[in-house]
Formats: C-alpha cells, sequence, structure tokens
C-alpha cells in the first residue's frame, strides 16, 4: 500500500532536531520538551506503521523528484518492526539522557545531532533500496560524529577520526555495491537479484563482498571494528547505549538484506525462489558469516574481558554480541529455505542486544554520573549506593550471558539450534568446530559479566557516596529496559509468534521450519545444559584468571596493531614520498623519476651546454613560487622537465608535421 | 528583431562590456560606486539571462546574428537549453561574489583599486557569457583571450610580490594556450572555409576524408590550448599560485567560473565540432582520462598538505577539473551529463568555498588551517558555509556534489570502464582526507583565544546562504537541471 | 631534392612559420629574460598570423577593393585578413599588459633575470 507514513517516519526526528535546537537557543526545558516530544511522536508513528504492515503486509512510499533517483521506501514486517525498536528504545534513552547531558557543555549540539542520527536510524529500516538506504546511513553516520567526540578530547578526536574514515571507507563500498546493481537492475531495490547478476556475468560475491565490507564496518565485523571500542566508550553514555544498542544493528541489517534478498533468484512477480545456483552461493556466503561470525564473537569476547574500563568491556562485548547476530545471519544463508529457525535466532538476538546493551550503557552512565569514574580498578561497592541500578545491571547482564529467565538465553538457545541444523545440513565437522567456539564464547562472556559484577557492584567502595540521587525519569528509562528483558525471556511465545514469525514470512522462509520455530519450547532440559555449561567455563575461567585487574591487551591481539597502524603509516610514509618527489606537482615526478634520470644520462655531454639555462627558464614558468625555495636544482628534476619539454615540442612539432603534409 | 527583449542574447554581453568602461571613471567619490555598479550590472545581467532562460525553456534554442548579418558572413550567438543553463549559473554566481565583494574588498585591495576590480570583473563576465553563447570559433579565441586578460588582472589586483609574479607565469601560459587554440583555428579555417560552428562542423566531415591529418592536428593543438587554459593537469602549474595569491571574490570567481569555463568550451567544441569518428577516437580519449585520473590523484594529495587554506582549495580545484573531463573523456551519456552537471556544481561550491574562507580569514586572521580550532563558534556562518561546500566536495548526499559524482559513476559503467568507477570512488577518500579534518577542526575542537567576529552586513552574509542552500538544492532537484541539459547530451552521446 | 626544395619554395609561408613558431616557442620557455618571454610570444603570434593570412593568399590576387580591378589571380580572400586584425590587436594588448607586469616585477625585484628573481625571494616562510 502506497502511503506517505515511512517517509513521515524517517523526517520527523530530522524537523524535531532543527526544532529543538531553535528551542534550545532559548531555553533548556523547551529544548528538553521538544526533544522528549519529537522521540515520543516518532514512536507513535512507528507503532502506526506497524499496524498498517501487520495489516496489508507492506507499506511503501516513493518520492520520486528527490534526488534524480528518487526516494523509495518500502517497509515490510522485518524493517518496520527493527524500526519500532529503535523508536522505543530511543524514547527509553531520551528520557534517561536529560539529566546526563545537564552534566554536559553544548548540549544544544548533542541534541541536534541525536535527533539526526535518530532519522538515519530509521531511515535505513525503512528504505525500500540501497540508494535510498545509502542516503539515510550516511546521514546516521555523520550525525553520529559529533556525538562520537561529543567530549572534544584528544581521546575523543582520536577515536572520532577511527570512526570516520572507517564509516566513509565504509560507505563508498556500499555506494559501489549500489552502482554495481543500479547498472545490472536499473534498480538498487532489495529484490532477488541473483539470476539478473548471473546473466550479466557479475560476480553475485563480489557485490556481497562490496556490501558485506561495507555494513560489516558498521556492524563491527572483525577486522573491521577497531573503531567501535574506541568511539563508543568515548561518547556520553546515552549516546553509546544508543550507538552500541541500535546503530551497530543498521549494519547487520544492510548484511542481512544481502545475504537473505539480493542473493536469491525471484520468479516472475519477484517472489523469491531458491534455485540450485542461490543455493550454492548461499552456501559459499553463509560459510563466510558463520566463520566471520565466529571470529567476531570470540575475539570481541577475549577483548571485552582484558578491557580495563566499564565502557570498553560493555563496547567489546558489543563486537562479541554482533558475532553472534553474523552467526546467525551465516547460518539462515547457508541453510537456505531451511534457515528460518537461524533467522529468527539471529533476528531475536538483534532485538535482545538491543535491549540489554543499551540497559548496560545506561547502567554505566549513571554509575559515571554518580561517581565519575570510568577505570574498573577506581570503582566497588555501588550496589549498596545505586540500588536500582544494581538490579538493572543484574537483570541486563542475565541477559547478556543467556540465563534462562532473561531475553538472552532464548535466542543463545535458538542459536545453538541453527548451529546443530547447520552441522546437519552438509555442515560437517567444520561445523562442530563452530558449535565449540560458541559455547567456549558464552563461556567468556560469563567471565566478563563476573568482573563487572565484581569490580563495580560488589567489594569495597572507593570514594564516598554523593549526595546526587537518580532522577525518577532515569530509573523509569532503566526499570523500563529492564522489564523487557526479562519479559522476553519469562514469556518468549509470544514475541516468537508475533514478530519473528512475520519478518521471517516476508523473507523466503519455508514454512514448515518457521512452524518449527513457533512450537519449539526453549525451556527444555536439553536446552537448559547450555548455559550451565557456560557458567561452568565461565566460572573456571573467572576463578583462574579473571579475578586479576588486566591492564591493556598485548598488542599482538589488537587488529589495529597489526593491520591498522601499518597501513596508516604506509599511506603517510606514499604520501611524504610523494611529496618528497614533488608527485603531486608541477608533474608526476613519482613516475617520470626513473625516465628523467635515463634521459639525463643520454643528455650528459649537452646538459651544461643546453639544459642548464633552460632548464631554469622553464621552472620559472611552471613552479609555483613557494616551492621554489632555493635557486639550487637537482639533477632529478632537470630529467623530468626536460622530458615534459620534449613531449610538449614533440605534439608540436607532430602537428606542424601534420599540418605541412596536408598542405602539400 | 524590433523589441529590446529579442536582444537578449546579446545583451548579456554587451551591458557588462559597457559597464566596464564606466567603472574606470577617474573620480575620487565613483571608486566606491564602481562596485556598486559592477553589483548591479552583475545583477541586471542575472535577471537577462533569467529572461532568456525562460524564452529558451518555451521555444527552444535562439539564434542570433550580430548586426542583422546571418551566418556564415555575420557572427552568430546560438543559445542552446545547455547554454542558457550555464548563462543563468555562471551570471548568478557573477552577481553574488559581486555582492560579496562589496563588503570584503576593500579591505584586501584598498579603495584606489577598486575601479580596477570593478572594470576587470565586468570585462570577465562579457567575455565568459560570450564564451558561452558564441557560435562562432573565432570569437570564442577572441573571448578567449579578453577572459585571460581580465583574469590576469583581477589575480594582480593584489600588487603584492606574490600575486604579480604569479600573474605574469599565469599570462604567459594561458598565451601559450592560445597561441595553440589559433593554430587550430587557422589548420581548421584552411580546410573549411568556415568559422561559424554549424557551417564548420558540416564542412567538416567532408574535409575529414580530404585532410584527415590537418584535422587531427588542429584537434591536438584545439586540446592543448584548452588543457592549458581548463588547468588540466599536468598543465595546471600556474593555477595553485594564482588562486591563492588573488584577493578572495577574485579567487571565487577564477576558481568557480573561470576554470569551469574553459572546460565547457572544450566540451562543446569537441563534442560539437568534430564528425564523429574523431570525437569518438580513443586517440584523444585515453589521454585526456589519464590526465584527469592523475589531476584527481595529484590535486588531492597536494591539497591534502596543504596547511594555506586558500592553495589548499586552489588544489582541490585543480582535482576537480579532473572530474570535468573524466566525464567528457568517457564519452558516454550519463558520464557527460555528470560533467556538465559537475560545471555549474563546482561552480557553486567552489566560490562559496573561496568566499567563506575568506570571510573566515578576515574575521580571524588565521589563513593555516591548522589554526582554526574552533572556529565554528567565531565566525559560524561562514564556517557553517565552509562545511556545506566541503561535505558537498566529498561528494555527501544530499549535496550536489554527490549528484556529479553519481552520474560520472554510472557513466564509467556505461562505457564499460570499470576502472574510473574506483578513481571516482577512492578519490571522494581523498577528499575526505583534507576537507573533513578542516570542518571538524571549525566545530568541534576547543576554541584557542582568539579575536571576537566583527558582525557582517547582509551583503556579505547572504551570498554564502544562497550558495549554501543553492548546493542543498542543487542536489535534491537535479531534475531541474537534468531537464536543461538531458536531451542535448543525449545528441552528443549517440554520436 | 630540387623537387623538394621546390616545394619548400611554394610553401614558403608555411615553413617559415613553423619555423617562427617553434622559435618562439622555445624562446618563452627558454630564455631566463622576462622581457624575451613576452618577445617570444609573440613570435610564435607571429608566426600563426603568417599561416592564417596565408590560407587567404591567391597567387597573383589583388586586396578585395571593389572599384579597383581584380588581378591576374583575382581577389584574395579578406576574412582571415580582417581576423588576423583582431588577433593582433588581441596580441598587442597582451604584450602590452606582460610588459606592465614585468615592470611591476622590476619594482619588486629589482631584475627581470629568472635566476636572480629566484635568489632574491629566498625561501618561502
Amino acid at each position: 500500500m502506497s502511503t506517505p507514513l515511512p517517509a513521515l517516519v524517517g523526517i520527523v526526528p530530522a524537523a524535531g532536531a532543527v526544532l529543538a535546537y531553535g528551542a534550545g537557543r532559548r531555553s533548556g526545558r523547551l529544548r528538553n520538551a521538544a526533544v522528549f516530544t519529537t522521540a515520543a511522536a516518532a514512536f507513535a508513528l512507528c507503532c502506526w506503521l506497524n499496524s498498517i504492515v501487520r495489516r496489508q503486509g507492506a507499506a511503501a512510499y516513493r518520492i520520486s523528484w528527490a534526488l534524480g533517483e528518487g526516494l523509495t521506501f518500502h517497509v515490510d514486517a522485518f524493517g518496520a518492526q527493527l524500526a519500532l525498536l529503535v523508536a522505543l528504545v530511543w524514547l527509553l534513552v531520551t528520557a534517561f539522557s536529560f539529566r546526563y547531558v545537564a552534566h554536559e557543555h553544548a548540549p544544544n549540539r548533542f541534541y541536534l545531532m541525536y535527533l539526526l542520527t535518530f532519522s538515519g536510524c530509521l531511515g535505513v529500516f525503512l528504505a525500500g533500496d540501497l540508494f535510498t538506504l545509502y542516503l539515510f546511513f550516511e546521514l546516521m553516520t555523520f550525525a553520529a560524529y559529533p556525538l562520537v567526540v561529543h567530549e572534544e578530547s584528544p581521546e575523543a578526536l582520536e577515536a572520532g577520526g577511527f570512526y570516520l574514515y572507517l564509516s566513509v571507507a565504509g560507505g563508498l563500498l556500499i555506494l559501489l555495491g549500489a552502482f554495481l546493481l543500479r547498472h545490472v537492475l536499473g534498480t538498487t531495490a532489495w529484490m532477488p537479484a541473483a539470476d539478473r547478476l548471473q546473466e550479466a556475468g557479475v560476480n553475485p560475491y563480489l557485490l556481497f563482498a562490496l556490501l558485506c565490507a561495507g555494513f560489516g564496518v558498521k556492524a563491527g565485523m572483525l577486522p573491521l571494528h577497531v573503531w567501535l571500542p574506541r568511539a563508543h566508550p568515548v561518547a556520553p553514555s546515552p549516546a553509546s547505549a544508543l550507538l552500541s544498542g541500535l546503530m551497530i544493528k543498521a549494519g547487520a541489517y544492510g548484511i542481512a538484506r544481502s545475504a537473505l534478498v539480493l542473493l536469491q533468484s525471484g520468479d516472475a512477480v519477484g517472489q523469491a525462489v531458491q534455485t540450485a545456483y542461490t543455493a550454492a552461493v548461499g552456501h559459499g556466503v553463509g560459510t563466510f558469516l558463520l566463520w566471520a561470525g565466529a571470529a567476531t564473537m570470540l575475539g570481541g569476547a577475549i577483548m571485552a574481558i582484558l578491557a580495563p574500563e566499564f565502557k570498553k568491556v560493555l563496547a567489546y562485548s558489543s563486537v562479541s554480541q554482533m558475532g553472534y547476530i553474523i552467526f546467525g545471519l551465516g547460518g539462515a544463508a547457508f541453510l537456505g529455505s531451511q534457515g528460518g529457525v537461524a533467522f529468527g535466532a539471529a533476528w531475536l538476538h538483534m532485538i535482545n542486544h538491543a535491549l540489554f546493551k543499551s540497559t548496560l550503557f545506561l547502567v554505566a552512565g549513571a554509575v559515571m554520573q554518580h561517581t565519575g569514574k570510568r577505570r574498573l580498578s577506581d570503582l566497588g561497592g555501588l550496589a549498596r549506593q545505586l540500588p536500582l541500578v544494581f538490579v538493572a545491571f543484574l537483570v541486563a547482564a542475565g541477559g547478556l550471558t543467556g540465563l534462562p529467565g532473561f531475553n538472552g538465553y532464548v535466542s543463545k538457545t535458538l542459536l545453538h539450534h541453527a548451529i546443530l541444523e547447520v552441522a546437519g545440513h552438509g555442515g560437517g565437522a567444520a561445523a562442530l568446530v563452530l558449535e565449540k567456539i560458541f559455547v567456549f564464547t558464552s563461556g567468556l562472556t560469563v567471565v566478563y559479566a563476573l568482573r563487572l559484577l565484581f569490580q563495580v557492584f560488589l567489594g569495597r567502595s572507593p570514594q564516598p557516596r554523593r549526595a546526587e540521587l537518580l532522577p525518577v525519569s532515569q530509573e523509569l528509562a532503566l526499570a523500563s529496559l529492564a522489564l523487557l528483558v526479562a519479559a522476553i525471556g519469562v514469556a518468549p511465545g509470544p514475541v516468537l509468534a508475533g514478530l519473528i514469525l512475520p519478518a521471517a514470512k516476508g523473507l523466503r522462509f519455508d514454512p514448515h521450519a518457521l512452524e518449527h520455530l513457533t512450537h519449539l519450547s526453549v525451556f527444555t532440559l536439553h536446552d537448559l545444559e547450555g548455559p550451565l555449561i557456560a557458567l561452568g567455563i565461565g566460572a573456571a575461567v573467572y576463578l583462574l584468571a579473571g579475578r586479576r585487574p588486566v591492564g591493556a591487551a598485548p598488542p599482538w591481539l589488537s587488529v589495529e596493531e597489526l593491520v591498522y597502524r601499518p597501513l596508516v603509516s604506509l599511506g603517510r610514509r606514499t604520501v611524504d614520498l610523494a611529496r618528497a618527489l614533488e608527485l603531486a606537482e608541477p608533474a608526476s615526478r613519482a613516475v617520470a623519476w626513473a625516465a628523467g634520470l635515463a634521459v639525463l644520462l643520454r643528455l650528459r655531454m649537452a646538459r651544461t651546454a643546453l639544459a642548464l639555462p633552460f632548464y631554469r627558464a622553464w621552472l620559472f614558468l611552471v613552479t609555483p613560487g613557494a616551492r621554489r625555495t632555493s635557486p639550487e636544482w637537482s639533477e632529478v628534476n632537470i630529467g623530468f622537465d626536460l622530458l615534459l619539454l620534449a613531449a610538449t615540442l614533440m605534439v608540436l612539432l607532430v602537428g606542424m608535421f601534420y599540418l605541412v603534409r596536408a598542405v602539400w | 528583431m524590433t523589441s529590446p527583449v529579442s536582444h537578449l542574447g546579446v545583451l548579456v554581453v554587451i551591458v557588462p562590456l559597457l559597464a566596464a568602461y564606466c567603472a574606470e571613471l577617474p573620480w575620487q567619490a565613483w571608486r566606491r560606486a564602481s562596485l556598486r555598479l559592477a553589483t548591479v550590472t552583475a545583477a541586471a545581467v542575472f535577471g537577462f539571462c533569467v529572461l532568456l532562460a525562460a524564452q529558451v525553456m518555451q521555444k527552444g534554442a535562439l539564434l542570433y546574428a550580430i548586426g542583422g548579418r546571418p551566418a556564415p558572413w555575420g557572427i552568430e550567438f546560438l543559445i542552446d537549453p545547455v547554454a542558457a543553463y550555464l548563462l543563468l549559473g555562471l551570471s548568478g554566481i557573477f552577481f553574488l561574489v559581486a555582492l560579496f565583494a562589496e563588503d570584503e574588498l576593500e579591505a584586501e585591495i584598498g579603495e584606489a583599486g577598486l575601479p580596477h576590480f570593478s572594470a576587470l570583473y565586468l570585462l570577465l563576465e562579457a567575455a565568459l557569457l560570450g564564451l558561452v553563447a558564441t557560435n562562432d570559433l573565432f570569437n570564442t579565441f577572441v573571448f578567449l583571450e579578453i577572459s585571460a586578460i581580465a583574469a590576469v588582472g583581477l589575480v594582480a589586483l593584489k600588487n603584492d610580490r606574490l600575486s604579480i609574479e604569479a600573474a605574469y607565469r599565469y599570462l604567459i601560459l594561458s598565451t601559450l594556450g592560445s597561441g595553440a587554440f589559433l593554430f587550430a583555428i587557422a589548420l581548421l579555417y584552411a580546410v573549411t572555409g568556415h568559422l561559424n560552428l554549424e557551417y564548420l562542423k558540416q564542412a567538416l566531415a567532408p574535409a575529414l576524408a580530404s585532410y584527415p591529418l590537418s584535422v587531427a592536428a588542429a584537434l591536438a593543438m584545439l586540446l592543448l590550448g584548452l588543457m592549458v587554459k581548463a588547468a588540466l593537469y599536468p598543465l595546471h602549474i600556474w593555477l595553485p599560485d594564482a588562486h591563492a595569491a588573488a584577493p578572495t571574490p577574485s579567487s571565487a570567481i577564477l576558481s568557480g567560473v573561470v576554470v569551469e569555463a574553459y572546460a565547457l568550451v572544450l566540451l562543446k567544441l569537441v563534442l560539437h565540432l568534430f564528425p564523429a569518428p574523431v570525437a569518438a577516437s580513443s586517440a584523444w580519449r585515453l589521454p585526456v582520462l589519464w590526465a584527469s585520473t592523475a589531476a584527481i590523484f595529484a590535486g588531492s594529495l597536494a591539497a591534502i598538505r596543504e596547511d594555506d587554506i586558500k592553495k589548499m582549495l586552489a588544489y582541490s580545484t585543480v582535482s576537480q577539473v579532473g572530474y570535468l573531463l573524466l566525464g567528457v573523456g568517457l564519452l558516454s551519456r550519463s558520464g557527460l551529463l555528470g560533467s556538465l552537471l559537475h560545471v555549474l556544481n563546482h561552480a557553486v561550491v567552489k566560490a562559496m568555498l573561496f568566499l567563506a574562507a575568506g570571510a573566515i580569514i578576515r574575521s580571524t586572521g588565521r589563513r593555516r588551517v591548522s589554526e582554526w580550532q574552533g572556529v565554528g563558534l567565531q565566525a559560524p556562518l561562514p564556517a557553517a558555509a565552509f562545511a556545506v561546500g566541503a561535505l558537498s566536495m566529498v561528494g555527501i548526499p544530499p549535496l550536489n556534489g554527490f549528484i556529479s559524482k553519481w552520474y560520472l559513476s554510472l557513466g564509467a559503467l556505461e562505457a564499460r570502464m570499470p576502472l574510473y568507477l574506483w578513481v571516482v570512488l577512492l578519490s571522494s577518500l581523498l577528499n575526505a582526507a583534507y576537507y573533513i579534518p578542516v570542518v571538524v577542526r571549525c566545530f568541534l575542537t576547543p576554541a584557542r583565544a582568539g579575536l571576537k567576529a566583527p558582525s557582517r552586513p547582509a551583503s556579505a552574509t547572504a551570498p554564502l546562504l544562497v550558495l549554501a542552500l543553492a548546493t542543498l538544492l542543487m542536489g535534491l532537484f537535479p531534475s531541474v537541471q537534468l531537464g536543461l541539459v538531458g536531451r542535448t547530451v543525449a545528441a552528443w552521446a549517440a554520436r | 631534392m630540387t623537387e623538394l626544395l621546390g616545394k619548400l619554395y611554394h610553401n614558403g609561408f608555411y615553413a617559415t612559420a613553423a619555423i617562427l613558431f617553434l622559435t618562439g616557442f622555445y624562446i618563452v620557455l627558454a630564455d631566463n629574460h622576462l622581457i624575451k618571454k613576452v618577445i617570444g610570444i609573440n613570435v610564435m603570434e607571429s608566426a600563426v598570423f603568417l599561416i592564417f593570412v596565408a590560407t587567404g593568399y591567391v597567387e597573383g590576387g589583388r586586396a578585395p577593393i571593389l572599384t579597383a580591378p581584380p588581378g591576374p589571380g583575382g581577389y584574395i580572400n579578406p576574412v582571415p585578413s580582417a581576423l588576423i586584425l583582431t588577433g593582433i590587436v588581441v596580441s598587442v594588448s597582451v604584450t602590452a599588459f606582460s610588459l606592465a607586469l614585468v615592470s611591476r616585477i622590476y619594482q619588486h625585484y629589482g631584475t627581470v633575470d629568472v635566476d636572480e628573481l629566484a635568489r632574491r625571494r629566498g625561501p618561502e616562510p
């Protein structure tokens, strides 16, 4: 059905941002009211959109005048529910944020960017084609940057630089993918495209690699995650909650769409059908995503254990949990039409992680607000000082570690089912290795959760209690998020039936496999083994090694040290070298260096007679004043400029020659 | 032919030309007023261009025979939709920059220089608009020379060591280019006996059969001459100094309009004039593509390491000229569209960047980018305009730079040269590497202790606002521009 | 050989123009003296003018003045001559302008020699 509602949902927060900024120049209270109203309005619109989508299957809208290509919105259940999740968490975090931001500088700028990011984030899930998605994705990227560097400290600026450059590069890869699609299909709509790609002779893996790398940056996929553990902790806590809870889901969503929609082949009406070709592509892509997810979850968990700060632990934990989601998506791609459970697991984990991770970041925010400290070694004994925060932490940590009764348990159990299905459908021994990684990582998750519990909330408190208590708005926000975490954990049935099923139906999973999803009881004895094993591993590791305070992670563990620093320094050195050879100007000397030398050798005899005066005069014309620092000249330059001159003369001579020939 | 409206086509050239003479009247009191004269004239010319564009939209291309003598004997102006589109854009920028100059210029060149500026400015406007409108090859040469002299004069206005030397170098190299261009005209005239572009085009096809080498040599000389003038790498050497040493309004016009106009003449002549086998020949397309690629990367690399803001922008112009000619070399429909859109997109953005940089330099006294911490708080409006321009240059949607890059990239795919898709996208990353840190430094780093910005009158802020708005609107509604230039481009690409 | 010389003779304008163009071009690029560079430009442009006018020349033709009788070859083509008049005017103004710039450079630096200029400016900050 065509309705302007999706476009409206995408635009309302942006309009609210401008309004709030204007209001903020008059008074802070007015601004806060505007911000909250905007978030509430967006939430209400998302609810409305959801009900429309539920009734009619999809909502679409097209603004054809914009940007030449036109903006296309197409919302199915998957997108609509994610948008609803975004709006809900955003609303709660907004309620929490007011008191927190009151301690910060430049609140007007913060809320301007905060709502613009909101707009971008919603738009990503509502976009009907890659082009529109890219626009909102970039809006999100750039609007979030001032949030990341809000503190304006050198540390924040450095983290922001990492974030920005990786994101811009990722955005360009997505754009490349969009060009490829546009060129082959004539449109960038989210529709099955594998057979058309095959006809056009475009390798589907190339398309997937471009999109996966582009979205993988946002999703924090190993080894593209380096910006995440730096950027998320330095932002103000409400912003970290949104960055870590919601924004990285945009990356996962993009990967899901590319792997599960684009790489299918469509029938006449665009409905996906499975063919041998797409099954093969799905196998390949799925295997890659499974391993990438496993690496990401394991690496993130290890780094989370080693991280010295509260919010850094949470940021690495986000990397690790995104690994679970990518893992689930990989399972879904691998299993093809049988991948209903795997997709449901990934999808549910997206919801769950958004809820418990934003809770945890808000907890960290409350702790910061209360103590002003961020290092774990400076914290302790806060359970008595902040009882409600402590309870919220316990609930969210329950979700994080996958304890029965909390939401993470459901999705992780489903993931476990999914990996066993992969093993049963041709995954073989490799799938069993993946299963072991999965279980072991769950154990490591327990380790860092325990570290947080003992170092922040239990033990002795190193500092006296501050006078300021949490205001009601913050307590309410924390309590609501924690309640949602617990509710999904206690009664997963309605969520599975009401949310996951419609979303999965929009993709092309076998109804039988989906049927399985709703009748699944996760509270069987067999499934309850999972968290027990994880707890066992976790407790053992924690007791053996985890209690000692840790310093910085060893450099050999850090992808940044291993890959990025060398790359960056190589880039710098290239620019320096180019500079030294004056690559940039007056002409590409780097290329001509060798050639110039050769010319020099041949001209050695004639040089003093001819080249010297010639060279200097030429140099005067071609070299910008500021560069000619001294009348001394190097032989390399002579060689090159002579070459350039000779080339110019050749052109002229040839022209004259032709002229004479022609007129004769 | 009697109503004044029917003479609009030539009025856009004649009015600024006459006003240029008036600007140099020798009275002391006239000095400041001459600047106002320039603004008013530019506004009037803009008005003519609006009327002209409306006429062209209604009735299609306008042909105007100067002095009532039809071609091939007289000189003709041809205002087709593409020309109308460019006239509109270029005269608009001339008007806005003049408005800005009224307030900013005196601080840079002193009161005595104002009449000279006004005269040269109007002369330049007349020449460039004539360049776009004329349908005669020799007339093109004359306008090229007038614009070269006026542009060099605008560089030399500051009258300090650097600008005089840069002006000299600019003049000599530009004249070399004109020499080559005139040579090409002589060759073409020798083989066809025509100078009117339409007649020339018809006569060239048979002439190509009898004198292929002459035609090829003419094409080579034409390209060489215009590449020097348009500053296509590696013939850009005069540009960074000249554009950086000129006073701010001059830099904005030189980087924003002059270079683009030359690139446009190249596009028009090569694609329109030469018969299909020559125009589509890879013998000139490949060198142009390589030179453009080198320009894009080398210009960006040089800009990354540049600390002087005006020089950084000048190097950025070097790389943007690469984009302009990349589409010409690709010669596919989308590529040409991208080039043609980029002419105006870049003109608007680069003019805005130079004006904003000039305003920031004036209110903070800091020319070095590394000292721009927190400038956004001291000069919020210029810094915001700079940010918009910078993001557009990087190619962030929905600003207009994104639109050009979108069409250029599609053009690369259409021409089956995906390599250049990578060129466009990788260079965006390079652009980001020097533009974004400046924006970040302006807005997101703690300010240094410094001067409080003087409040500036509306005449200086209005151009920045209008240009920033245009940057956004041209990005949001490219369909307007596409409608104007689309058909001509399709005709070119079909050849 | 004689044939070649004969051809050269018959196309003397073009050969001369070619030589002049390259000479001028060489002077512009190679000479250290700023004024000589301007002269080089002029020589180069003369070459182009020569070529242009030569295209309109008719062996034995007369200037196309209608009251005078045509020569044995008829009238010569007046268009190139007219164009070149314009070209000469342009060239004169460019020359004047560049000479003015040279004199300004001389005021600033006290020299018009390229090497000397670079030495006096010294390294830029």
